[in-house]
C-alpha cells in the first residue's frame, strides 16, 4: 500500500503527489499555487492562482525528526491577525497523525491538536492537566493569507476563524472557532530553532563527481595521472623503431578499434551498473479501470544516469497491459514519464500455431538527474478477444459496464524490477560504428590508391 | 474466516464476522446481503476513495482490557473533508465503532438510552446543534453534514452512495467522546473516549511505503 497517489494540476499540468491521500482534501499546486480538491477521485480545481507559491523556509516534502518521531512537511499556511503574522507548517506521519510546526519572528513551536477541552475556570483562565493558562488577548479574527501543500480539510486562502491563546511559560493553548468547529491546540516552544531548520533541511543532492578532482581522489578516466613528468632523457631513451608496414598499421588500427569498443562496453556496463534494485508485485484485472501503484523509491547519486524498469507478467495469453511509468522527484515533485506494454497473444490459423508479443518488457529512462524518486506505475489490463467471441452479449451478470461473459475480468500478476542504471546498446552500436567507419574509409581509399599505382 | 463468491463479479468475498448481514465486495464494490448460506447483491456501494489510514480490515488491538478486531469500514465525506468509521468486533461479543479523523481516534459504543435525552430528542425532531451547545459535561466541538463515500468489509447495513446524515461530535474535559448522528432513519447516539493510536495497542496495521512501521506496532 503506497502513501501517494499521483495527480496532475488541472491548471498547469504539474504533477503533484498527495502524501496523505484520503485524509487530505486540499492540495495547493506548488508550481502555480492553484488549489485542488482531492476528495473526488477526479481532482477538481477550486481556485486558479497562476502565481508561483512563495518560497518557504521549510520545503514541502522535507522530512525531519522532532521529539523522536519522523515527520514530513506536507503543507504551509501564512496566517495573520491584526497584530501579527506567522507561518504554520503541517507535519504528517501516518502512524503518528498530524502536528503543527509554527514559526513566528524566528521562534519555533510545535502544536498538537487536543482531543479534550481544557477546563474553564474563569473568562481568562483555563486549566489543562492541572496547569493554569492565562488569556493573552480577547479573541480576534485570524486570517489565512496563503496556502501551499495539503491539509486534512479544505483550507482556503481567505478563511477566517475567531482565535485566541492562553499562555503558561513556554506552553500555550490556542483556541480557534469557526462556524462548525472549535479546536484547541497545545503548543510547546522549541528553543533551538536552528536545529528545527537543520532537521527539515532538504536532503542534499549527492555531490556530483564531475567537479575538479582534488588530490588523493580517485583517478579519473581521461585525466593524466599526476606522476612525475616524463623527462627528456626518457624520451631520448626511445630507439627509433623500424617503420612498420601498412598491413601492420591496419591490424593495429583494427586492434585499437576492437580494444576501444571493449573499453566502451566495460565503461558502459560500469556506469550502467545496477546498485540496489527494487522489486514490487501488482495484480491487475482485465477491463477494470487503470490501477496506480507506487513501485518503490530509488535514490540516484550520479549527476545523470539511466533507470531501467522491467515488467514481467505471469502466464497470461491474449491480453495486454499498458504501463505508464512516472519517476517523481521527491524534492521538486517533477515527474519523468515513460511508457511500456506487456502483451502476449497466441492462436491458430491455416499456418498452424502462432504467438506474438512478450510477457516481459524493459523500459529505460535516460539521463535521470540525481535525486530521490518515487516510482509510480499506472497499469491498465485489456482482454484481446478474437472474433470467435461475440462481445456484444449483455447479461444480467454484467458488472455495470455492459460487458458480458466474454470479458469477465481476469487477473494478471505483474512483477516489476527497478534498477538504477542501464546500458543503451543502441548508443553503443553507434559508437562502434563511428570507431570502425574511419578504418573502413581508410581501407577503401587504400584500395583506390593501390589501383592507381599511387603509394604514399 | 469463511469466503463466498460475489454474485456480480465472482470474486471471493471473505466474511470476517458471522454476525454481519452485509458485506462489500472488495473488488467490484457491490453490496452483498447475506441470505442463509449465500449472498445476494443489493446494489453498488460507493467506491471507497484512496486513503492512507494506518488502520485496515484485520487490524486488531486492545484498550482498557477490551480486545477488538476491525471488520468493516464506512467512509464519510463532508463539504471540506472526510473521515473513517471502522467497525470493531470486540472480545466481549459486542460491536463498537472507531471514528478516525485528523489523525485522532474515537472508540464509541451505541447508547440507544440517550434517545430519550431532551436535547437528543429535539435534535431527532429536526433542531440543530451549534458549536458550544452542551449535553451534561459534553460540549459540541464539531457539526457536519456528511455523505457516505463508501464502505468495505462486513457492515450491519448497506452503504448506498446517496446516504446522507448530520453528525455532531461532543467532547468533555477528560477525553470522553459523544457522537450523535441523524439520517433519514432517525437518530443514534454513541459514547466513548478519544484515544491516540498508541493507546489502542494496534497490531497488523497497514504498512505504508516510505514510512517505517513503529517497532511497538509490529
Amino acid at each position: 500500500m503506497s502513501a501517494a497517489r499521483l495527480i496532475n494540476c488541472p491548471s498547469c499540468g504539474g504533477s503533484i503527489a498527495i502524501k496523505a491521500a484520503g485524509y487530505s482534501t486540499t492540495v495547493a499546486c506548488q508550481y502555480c499555487g492553484s488549489e485542488l480538491d482531492v476528495t473526488n477521485p477526479d481532482v477538481r480545481l477550486i481556485t486558479e492562482y497562476h502565481q508561483a507559491a512563495s518560497a518557504g523556509d521549510l520545503p514541502l516534502g522535507a522530512r525531519g525528526t522532532l521529539v523522536g518521531t519522523e515527520w514530513e512537511v506536507i503543507g504551509r499556511l501564512e496566517r495573520s491577525d491584526d497584530g501579527a503574522s506567522w507561518t504554520e507548517y503541517l507535519l504528517f506521519n501516518p502512524y503518528a497523525g498530524y502536528r503543527w510546526l509554527i514559526e513566528a519572528d524566528g521562534e519555533w513551536s510545535l502544536g498538537t491538536a487536543l482531543n479534550r477541552n481544557p477546563v474553564t475556570e474563569s473568562d481568562d483562565v483555563v486549566t489543562l492537566d492541572g496547569t493554569r493558562f492565562f488569556l493573552d488577548y480577547a479573541p480576534v479574527t485570524t486570517r489565512t493569507n496563503s496556502v501551499v501543500g495539503e491539509f486534512y480539510w479544505r483550507v482556503r486562502a481567505g478563511d477566517t476563524v475567531e482565535a485566541t491563546t492562553f499562555s503558561s511559560g513556554g506552553s500555550s493553548l490556542s483556541w480557534e472557532r469557526s462556524a462548525d468547529e472549535v479546536n484547541w491546540t497545545l503548543t510547546e516552544q522549541l528553543p533551538d530553532g536552528d536545529a528545527v531548520r537543520a532537521s527539515f533541511a532538504d536532503p542534499a543532492p549527492a555531490s556530483p563527481s564531475a567537479g575538479p578532482a582534488t588530490g588523493g581522489g580517485p583517478r579519473q578516466f581521461g585525466r593524466k595521472a599526476s606522476a612525475s613528468p616524463r623527462t627528456a632523457s626518457a624520451a631520448q631513451g626511445l630507439t627509433p623503431v623500424k617503420r612498420a608496414s601498412d598491413g601492420d598499421d591496419l591490424s593495429k588500427m583494427i586492434g585499437i578499434a576492437i580494444a576501444t569498443c571493449f573499453l566502451l562496453l566495460v565503461i558502459g556496463i560500469f556506469f550502467g551498473m545496477s546498485r540496489g534494485s527494487v522489486s514490487q508485485s501488482m495484480t491487475v484485472y482485465t477491463g477494470e479501470p487503470a490501477r496506480t501503484m507506487m513501485l518503490g523509491t530509488v535514490t540516484l547519486k550520479r549527476p545523470y544516469q539511466a533507470v531501467t524498469i522491467t515488467a514481467r507478467g505471469d502466464q497470461f495469453v491474449n491480453k495486454w497491459v499498458d504501463l505508464d511509468y512516472s519517476l517523481v522527484d521527491r524534492r521538486t515533485q517533477q515527474a519523468i514519464d515513460a511508457y511500456g506494454i506487456v502483451e502476449y497473444y497466441a492462436g491458430r490459423d491455416s499456418d498452424g500455431n502462432w504467438t506474438e508479443g512478450s510477457r516481459r518488457e524493459t523500459t529505460k529512462f535516460a539521463s535521470v538527474p540525481a535525486g530521490t524518486y518515487d516510482v509510480m506505475v499506472e497499469a491498465k489490463a485489456q482482454n484481446w478477444s478474437s472474433s470467435s467471441y461475440s462481445s456484444s452479449t449483455s447479461s444480467s451478470w454484467a458488472s455495470g459496464d455492459g460487458s458480458g461473459w466474454g470479458s469477465a475480468p481476469e487477473s494478471i500478476n505483474l512483477r516489476f524490477t527497478i534498477t538504477p542504471g542501464g546500458v543503451f546498446f543502441g548508443n553503443m552500436a553507434m559508437f562502434m560504428l563511428l570507431i570502425f567507419a574511419p578504418i573502413a574509409v581508410w581501407m577503401w581509399r587504400k584500395a583506390q590508391a593501390s589501383k592507381s599505382g599511387y603509394r604514399r | 474466516m469463511t469466503a463466498l463468491s460475489c454474485p456480480a463479479c465472482g470474486a471471493e468475498v471473505p466474511l470476517r464476522s458471522a454476525a454481519m448481514p452485509y458485506a462489500v465486495c472488495g473488488y467490484c464494490h457491490s453490496v452483498l446481503l447475506r441470505q442463509g448460506e449465500g449472498l445476494s447483491d443489493i446494489g453498488k456501494s460507493a467506491v471507497l476513495p484512496f486513503d492512507v489510514s494506518p488502520i485496515q480490515l484485520g487490524t486488531s488491538g486492545a484498550v482498557d482490557g477490551l480486545t477488538f478486531e476491525v471488520v468493516g469500514r464506512v467512509r464519510w465525506g463532508w463539504q471540506d473533508g472526510s473521515w473513517n468509521e471502522w467497525l470493531l468486533s470486540c472480545g466481549d461479543g459486542k460491536a463498537r465503532w472507531l471514528g478516525e479523523a485528523m489523525g485522532q481516534y474515537m472508540l464509541l459504543r451505541e447508547r440507544p438510552d440517550l434517545d430519550s435525552h431532551p436535547l437528543v430528542d429535539r435534535f431527532a425532531r429536526g433542531e440543530a446543534f451549534r458549536v458550544g451547545d452542551r449535553i451534561d459535561d459534553y460540549s459540541v466541538t464539531d457539526v457536519k453534514e456528511a455523505r457516505c463515500l463508501g464502505g468495505e468489509g462486513d457492515l450491519p447495513f448497506p452503504t448506498p452512495p446517496d446516504w446522507t446524515m448530520t453528525s455532531i461530535d461532543f467532547r468533555d474535559t477528560a477525553g470522553g467522546a459523544l457522537s450523535v448522528q441523524r439520517d433519514a432513519q432517525g437518530v443514534m447516539a454513541y459514547e466513548g473516549r478519544y484515544h491516540s493510536l498508541a493507546e489502542l495497542n494496534p497490531r497488523n496495521l497497514r504498512s505504508i511505503e516510505g514510512w517505517p512501521m513503529p517497532a511497538n506496532y509490529r
